[in-house]
C-alpha cells in the first residue's frame, strides 16, 4: 500500500526529523509527533472494506486522485474573501458570534475583541514546546494508531487552531469554525486540526461547519480534540452541508473529566461522502456524554457515523440518539459502540438509532454494539429501520393533505426530536429550515 | 461451580468404577493429508464422488486461514496434532446403576433424566427386557412406514447416495469458512434425515434413539431435508454433562425446507467447559445453517448452550422462499473461564419474509459472552420483517457481556427492530426472594429461569424441564 499516491504525497510533505529543542534549532515535540503520524499512516495504509471499521465505507473511488495539499497557515487578510454560500448562511443564522474561518487551509479570526479568558491562537511548534497544557492535550485522545486518516492529519500537522477557555469562563457568544474550500482544476487535500481546551467550569458552544465549492474533489481530513476539565460543559455541533465535490473524513475526540459534560450534535443535511468518527471518553467519575445525530440524505449522498463512548470509571452517564432519513439512492451507516470498562460500575448508558427509508433504492447499515466488562450497569440499545406509516399517511389524506406533503410532515416530525436538543436558537432554526427545504415542506411548515 | 467441577471430574474418570477391558481401537497416525482423507472415505465405502468432494474441500482448506474475528481468546490449535480417524471405542460396561458413582446419579436426578436414559448415559448395559434397541427398532419401523429416512449419514451414502449428493454442501459450501472446509474434508459421521412430501414426522427425532450416533467424533455432519409440506422436529445433544477426549469440535449442520415445510431444530449443549482455569475444555466451532428454499417454509433454531470452553456458532437461516419464516431462540450461559461468541444470521431474500431473534446471554465468573448477529435485507426482499432482542445478564463483577449486531437493510419496505439490554440481577429482586425464605442461590436460579423462559418455552417439553434444571446447576456457586 505504501506505493499509493496519497501515501507518497504525505511522505514527501513530512520533513525528516532532526530531534532536539526548537529554541536550539532542533525540531522538537511537534516534529516527533509528525514522524509518528507518518509512520502509523504508512503502516496502516488506506483502509479497505475488509477492515472492520471501514466495512461499509469505501474510500477507494476517490483516494487515488492526484491531490494537491493546501496546508494550514494563519493569515488575517483572508477574512474578507467571499464566503461559500452555505457558509454565509450559517454565519447569518448564528447572529453575533466569534468567527474562525479556514479557507483552503488559511485561518483567519473575525472578532473585534475576544472576551476575556478566551484564547484563539495558532498551534505552532514553539507553542507545543513551551506550553505544557497544549502539549498534553495534543494527540492525547486522537486515535492516531487506529485511524489512518488521523495519522495522516498528524503527519501533516504544521499549524492548527487552539481554542482555550479559562477556568470558570461561561462564553455567551458561540464560536463558529467554518471550514471552506474552493477547489480549482486539481483535487485538493486539506487537513485542519483543532484543539479545544476547556478549563474547570468553563462553558461554551462550538459550531463547526464544512462547505466546499468548485469543480474538483476536496478530501477533508479534519481532526478535532476536546479536553473538557472538571465541571466544564462543552456543546459541539458539526454541520455537514457539503457540495457534490467534498469527501469529508473527520475524527472528533473528547476527554471528559469529573462532573463535566460533553454534548455533540452531528448534523448531516447533505454531502456526497461524510464519515464522522466520534469518540467520547468519560475518564473521571460522574462525567457525562450526550451524542445526538441527524442524517437527512437524498440522491447519492452518503453519511457514516461511527461513535464510541468509553466508560472508564464509575458513575458516568451517556445518552445517544441518532436518526437517519434516506431518500433517493442515498445510504447511511451507524456504528455505535458503548464500551464499559471493568472499573466502571454504576454506569448508565443508553443508545438508540432510528432510520426511515424513503425510497426503494436507499440503504442503511447499522451496528449498535455493547461491550460490557462491569456488572453493576444499566445499558441498552435499540435500533429500528422502517418507513412512514401508511395509516398515518391515510389520516392526513383523509383530511385533504396530499401524500407527498403527508410524508414530508411525518418525516419532519420524526427528525424533530433530535433537532430540538440543540439549545442554540439560531442554529436550531437554521437546521429546521434546512430540513424543511430538503423535504420540500417549507410552504406547509413556515 | 464446585459441584459442576466435581461432576466433570467424576464423569471423566469413567474407568475408576468400571471393569478394565481390552478396548478395541483402530487409529491412524496424527495429522492430515490426502491419504488420511482417502483412508476415511475408503473405510466408509463411500462413492467416488464423495472422495473427490472431500479432497476438493481439503484443497480449499489448505488455502484458508483460521478466523480471528470472534471475541474469544485461545491458544492456537495444531491441526496436525489431531487424529482424524479412530474407530468407535467400546466403553466399559457396568452391570447396574448401583455401580455408577452416586454423584453422577444425583445430577441425573436433579436433571430429571428418565431411568432408562440414565443407564445409557452412564454406560450401563441395558436391561434385556427394557431394551432400548427394541424401542429404537419400533421407532424405525414406524418411521420407515411413513417413508422417513433417519440414519447415520454414512449409511445414507450407501442407501440413498442420490439424495445426499443432491443436497450436501448446498447450504454450507465446503469453502464457506475454515472449519466447514475442514469438516467437509474429514467428517466422520452424523445424521441424515429426509421427510417426504406431506409427511408430519410423528416423533421428535433425537440422536438418543440412534445408539451409534454417540460416537460420531469431533467432525459431525448433519443433513436434514424436509420436502414439500412436511414437518420435523429434531433434537440434538443432551443435558447430561458430556466429557470428550477430543478438544476440537467442528460440526456442520445443513437444513433444507421446501415449500410449506417446517424444520424445528433444538440443541442442548453441555460439553466439558474445562476446569476452573479453563484448561481442557472443548472448543466448539460449529457451522449451522438452514435454507427456507420454498414458499411458506419455516426454520426454527433453539439452543441452550451451557458447556464448552469456547463456543463459536451462528445458526443461520437463508429466507429464500416467499413468506418464509426464520427463528432463533438462544440461551447461552458462560461461567468460570468459558467464552462464547454466538448468534445468528437472517438473510432475507424472498418477499414477505419474517425473522425473529431472541437471545439471552448469562455470564458469570470471569467468562465472556458475546452475541454476534446479522440481519440482512436484500434489495429484492420486499416486505421483510425482523425483530431481534438480545439481553445479557451479568452475575459477578469480573465477567463480560458483549453485543455485536449487524443490521443491513437495502429495501425500504423492510421493518427491522433491534433491542438489547445489559444489566445484573437486581438486589431488590434477590431481597424479595430472601425475605420469603428463598436462599440466594435458589433465587438466582429462579430469576435466571424467568429471564430465559421465552427461549426455554420453545424447547420440546421434556427437554425444557431438563434445560431449566441445567441452567440452575450451571450457575451453582456463582453467587454468595
Amino acid at each position: 500500500m505504501s506505493q499509493h499516491a496519497l501515501v507518497e504525497l504525505v511522505q514527501n510533505l513530512v520533513p525528516a526529523h532532526a530531534g532536539g529543542d526548537v529554541s536550539m534549532g532542533g525540531h522538537g515535540r511537534l516534529s516527533a509527533l509528525r514522524q509518528d503520524g507518518l509512520r502509523e499512516f504508512v503502516r496502516m495504509g488506506i483502509p479497505t472494506t475488509r477492515h472492520e471499521e471501514w466495512k461499509y465505507t469505501n474510500v477507494f473511488p476517490f483516494i487515488g486522485l492526484d491531490y494537491s495539499y493546501a496546508p494550514m497557515r494563519w493569515d488575517a487578510s483572508s477574512a474578507s474573501a467571499p464566503a461559500v454560500v452555505s457558509a454565509a448562511e450559517v454565519r447569518d443564522a448564528l447572529g453575533q458570534h466569534i468567527s474562525i474561518r479556514v479557507l483552503n487551509g488559511i485561518v483567519s479570526v473575525d472578532a473585534p475583541q475576544l472576551p476575556a479568558g478566551l484564547e484563539v491562537i495558532e498551534l505552532t511548534p514553539e507553542l507545543v514546546e513551551s506550553d505544557a497544557g497544549v502539549a498534553a492535550a495534543l494527540s492525547a485522545g486522537a486515535p492516531m494508531h487506529a485511524n489512518p486518516f488521523v495519522a495522516l492529519n498528524t503527519a501533516l500537522l504544521e499549524s492548527g487552531i487552539v481554542i482555550r477557555l479559562a477556568k470558570g469562563l461561561a462564553l455567551e457568544l458561540p464560536i463558529h469554525v467554518s471550514i471552506e474550500t474552493t477547489s480549482g482544476q486539481q483535487p485538493m487535500l486539506v487537513a485542519p486540526r483543532i484543539l479545544v481546551i476547556a478549563h474547570e467550569g468553563a462553558e461554551a458552544d462550538i459550531i463547526q461547519s464544512h462547505h466546499a465549492s468548485g469543480p474538483s474533489i476536496v478530501l477533508d481530513a479534519t481532526v478535532v480534540e476536546f479536553s473538557v476539565a472538571a465541571a466544564a460543559n462543552v456543546r459541539y455541533h458539526k454541520i455537514a452541508d457539503d457540495s457534490e465535490s467534498a469527501r469529508s473524513i473527520s475524527s472528533v475526540t473528547a476527554d471528559v473529566h469529573r462532573d463535566a459534560s460533553f454534548t455533540s450534535h452531528a448534523l448531516s443535511v447533505g454531502g456526497r461522502f461524510v464519515r464522522n468518527d466520534l469518540a467520547v471518553r468519560l475518564c473521571e467519575p460522574s462525567s457525562q456524554g450526550f451524542l445526538y445525530g441527524v442524517s437527512l440524505l437524498a440522491e447519492n449522498e452518503y453519511t457514516d457515523n461511527h461513535t464510541v463512548v468509553d466508560h472508564m470509571l464509575p458513575h458516568c452517564h451517556s445518552e445517544e440518539l441518532y436518526k437517519g432519513i434516506y431518500d433517493g439512492t442515498s445510504s447511511g451507516v451507524f456504528n455505535g459502540k458503548i464500551y464499559v470498562r471493568p472499573q466502571a460500575q454504576k454506569t448508565t448508558a443508553y443508545q438508540s438509532n432510528h432510520t426511515l427509508l424513503l425510497s426503494p433504492k436507499a440503504q442503511v447499515q447499522a451496528k449498535p454494539q455493547l461491550e460490557i466488562w462491569a456488572d453493576d450497569v444499566k445499558c441498552s440499545h435499540g435500533a429500528t429501520m422502517g418507513q412512514v406509516n401508511d395509516e398515518a399517511i391515510f389520516y392526513f389524506r383523509s383530511r385533504g393533505i396530499d401524500k407527498d406533503m403527508a410524508k414530508a410532515l411525518l418525516t419532519y416530525a420524526f427528525i424533530t426530536e433530535v433537532v430540538e436538543k440543540i439549545t442554540l436558537d439560531g442554529l436550531r432554526e437554521l437546521l429546521t429550515h434546512r430540513i424543511a427545504r430538503k423535504l420540500s415542506a417549507e410552504s406547509l411548515l413556515f | 461451580m464446585d459441584q459442576q467441577t466435581v461432576l466433570d471430574e467424576v464423569v471423566s474418570s469413567e474407568y475408576k468404577y468400571g471393569f478394565t477391558s481390552n478396548i478395541e481401537q483402530e487409529l491412524l497416525p496424527k495429522g492430515l493429508n490426502h491419504d488420511v482423507i482417502r483412508f476415511i472415505s475408503a473405510k466408509k465405502n463411500e462413492p467416488e464422488w464423495m472422495l473427490e468432494w472431500r479432497l476438493k474441500a481439503y484443497e480449499q482448506w489448505l488455502t484458508m486461514k483460521e478466523p480471528t474475528w470472534p471475541n474469544v481468546d485461545y491458544p492456537p490449535v495444531d491441526f496436525q496434532d489431531i487424529i482424524y480417524w479412530a474407530a468407535p471405542k467400546k466403553k466399559p460396561e457396568l452391570n447396574s446403576l448401583d455401580e455408577v458413582d452416586p454423584e453422577i446419579l444425583a445430577t441425573f436426578e436433579k436433571l430429571g433424566i428418565p431411568l432408562e436414559e440414565q443407564k445409557v448415559l452412564a454406560g450401563v448395559a441395558v436391561d434385556v427386557v427394557l431394551d432400548s434397541v427394541s424401542v429404537k427398532t419400533t421407532f424405525q419401523e414406524k418411521l420407515a412406514e411413513l417413508g422417513i429416512i433417519f440414519c447415520p449419514i454414512s449409511e445414507a451414502l450407501e442407501t440413498h447416495p442420490e439424495l445426499v449428493r443432491k443436497y450436501i454442501g448446498t447450504v454450507v459450501p465446503t469453502n464457506d469458512n475454515f472449519y466447514s472446509a475442514l469438516n467437509s474434508a474429514v467428517f466422520s459421521d452424523g445424521s441424515f434425515v429426509y421427510i417426504p412430501k406431506g409427511v408430519r414426522c410423528p416423533i421428535e427425532l433425537s440422536t438418543y434413539f440412534r445408539i451409534n450416533a454417540r460416537n460420531t467424533g469431533q467432525f459431525e455432519r448433519t443433513l436434514i431435508i424436509a420436502d414439500e409440506g412436511s414437518y420435523v422436529s429434531y433434537l440434538e445433544g443432551c443435558t447430561a454433562p458430556q466429557r470428550d477426549e477430543n478438544q476440537l469440535h467442528a460440526a456442520v449442520v445443513e437444513l433444507i425446507a421446501h415449500d410449506r415445510a417446517e424444520i424445528k431444530y433444538s440443541t442442548v449443549q453441555n460439553w466439558f467447559p474445562g476446569d476452573k482455569d479453563g484448561k481442557g475444555g472443548i472448543y466448539n466451532f460449529v457451522t449451522k445453517r438452514g435454507i427456507c428454499a420454498g414458499v411458506d417454509s419455516k426454520i426454527s433454531w433453539t439452543q441452550v448452550e451451557t458447556g464448552s470452553a469456547i463456543t463459536w456458532k451462528y445458526p443461520s437461516v437463508i429466507l429464500k422462499g416467499d413468506n418464509s419464516i426464520g427463528e432463533f431462540y438462544s440461551v447461552a450461559v458462560t461461567n468460570n473461564k468459558q467464552q462464547a461468541d454466538t448468534g445468528t444470521k437472517m438473510i432475507h431474500i424472498g418477499r414477505n419474509t419474517r425473522s425473529r431473534i431472541v437471545s439471552k446471554g448469562i455470564s458469570a465468573g470471569v467468562s465472556q459472552n458475546s452475541y454476534r448477529g446479522l440481519v440482512k435485507v436484500l434489495p429484492v426482499a420486499q416486505g421483510a420483517r425482523n425483530f431481534s432482542q438480545c439481553d445479557s445478564l451479568l452475575i459477578g463483577d469480573a465477567c463480560g457481556a458483549h453485543t455485536f449486531p449487524y443490521l443491513e437493510v437495502a429495501n425500504s419496505s423492510a421493518i427491522v427492530e433491534h433491542e438489547a439490554t445489559t444489566s445484573k440481577i437486581g438486589e431488590d429482586m434477590l431481597f424479595y426472594c430472601n425475605q420469603r425464605g428463598i436462599d440466594t442461590e435458589a433465587a438466582v436460579a429462579l430469576i435466571v429461569n424467568g429471564y430465559a423462559r421465552e427461549v426455554l418455552n420453545q424447547l420440546p417439553m421434556e427437554f425444557a424441564v431438563e434445560a431449566q434444571k441445567l441452567l440452575a446447576i450451571s450457575l451453582e456457586g456463582s453467587v454468595g
